[in-house]
């Protein structure tokens, strides 16, 4: 039997494993119930979505010559 | 190794100015992985981040606490989500196909992320930019899953709010 009543705090703790695609199959239904009728959980969601999303196309720009230079890479064995 | 470079400077940047003074720290950090006798290429790295992160919260510790980075309120109080926007929020596929928009997003999100505390900064860098899987970036700080999502999502809602007001302007035109 499926659980659908669940709080937004309790979908707060389930959204990273979602964002990441690593909710667990038997809680998706939940979750989605959820969302379906809690219009500021979507914002949340929304939002972290798109947060992640931008600092996922940020680049990191390449370190200067003068790092490179001044670290002598050794070789690990 | 040397893809390394750009996440240190991301982690010690923030904490350290002008820029050389980051650089420094890198290199030091570097020196000090070196000289641990990391057994292979992924305990060289965990060492060299490590200890640049120690020497970035060293810098951040000796600086006076400025408002809301080192509160102490647990930023989802109540298991609910401070703020709120008051129009939807900004839509990603827009911002992909609005180049002006993209680089005011990327920016707002830079300067969001350098604002962070040290802690939120690394774990956003390492899962969010660098895309680093959970599992490694929990053997590195040593944060249990709960607590490493806790930070993230605390991280993702500063960058939102930084986004606000592109939302704003967006919604005005």
């Amino acid at each position: 039997m499926i659980e659908y009543d669940i709080t937004c705090a309790e979908l707060i703790r389930m959204s990273g494993p979602s964002l990441d695609g690593l909710l667990q199959p038997e809680l998706r239904e939940t979750y989605e119930q959820h969302l379906a009728f809690c219009g500021e959980c979507r914002v949340f969601l929304l939002r972290q979505r798109t947060a992640r999303s931008i600092l996922g196309e940020l680049y990191s720009p390449a370190p200067p010559a003068q790092l490179l230079a001044e670290i002598d890479m050794p070789t690990v064995p | 190794m040397t893809e390394m470079h750009p996440l240190l400077l991301r982690v010690c940047r923030s904490v350290a100015t002008p820029e050389g003074e980051a650089l420094a720290m890198v290199a030091s950090a570097w020196r000090q992985a070196f000289a641990s006798g990391a057994s292979d290429d992924d305990a060289l790295r965990h060492q060299v981040l490590r200890h640049a992160v120690a020497a970035a919260a060293s810098v951040e510790r000796a600086r006076p606490p400025s408002s809301g980075a080192t509160s102490s309120t647990p930023f989802f109080p109540t298991g609910r989500w401070r703020g709120g926007w008051a129009s939807a929020p900004i839509d990603v596929s827009a911002v992909r196909h609005d180049p002006a928009l993209a680089a005011a997003a990327a920016s707002a999100a830079e300067h969001a992320l350098d604002a962070l505390r040290l802690r939120l900064r690394l774990l956003s860098v390492l899962r969010e930019v660098e895309h680093w899987p959970a599992e490694r970036v929990r053997t590195l700080t040593g944060l249990d899953p709960r607590q490493q999502a806790e930070l993230l999502r605390e991280a993702r809602e500063r960058v939102a709010q930084a986004l606000e007001p592109l939302v704003a302007e967006e919604a005005d035109e």
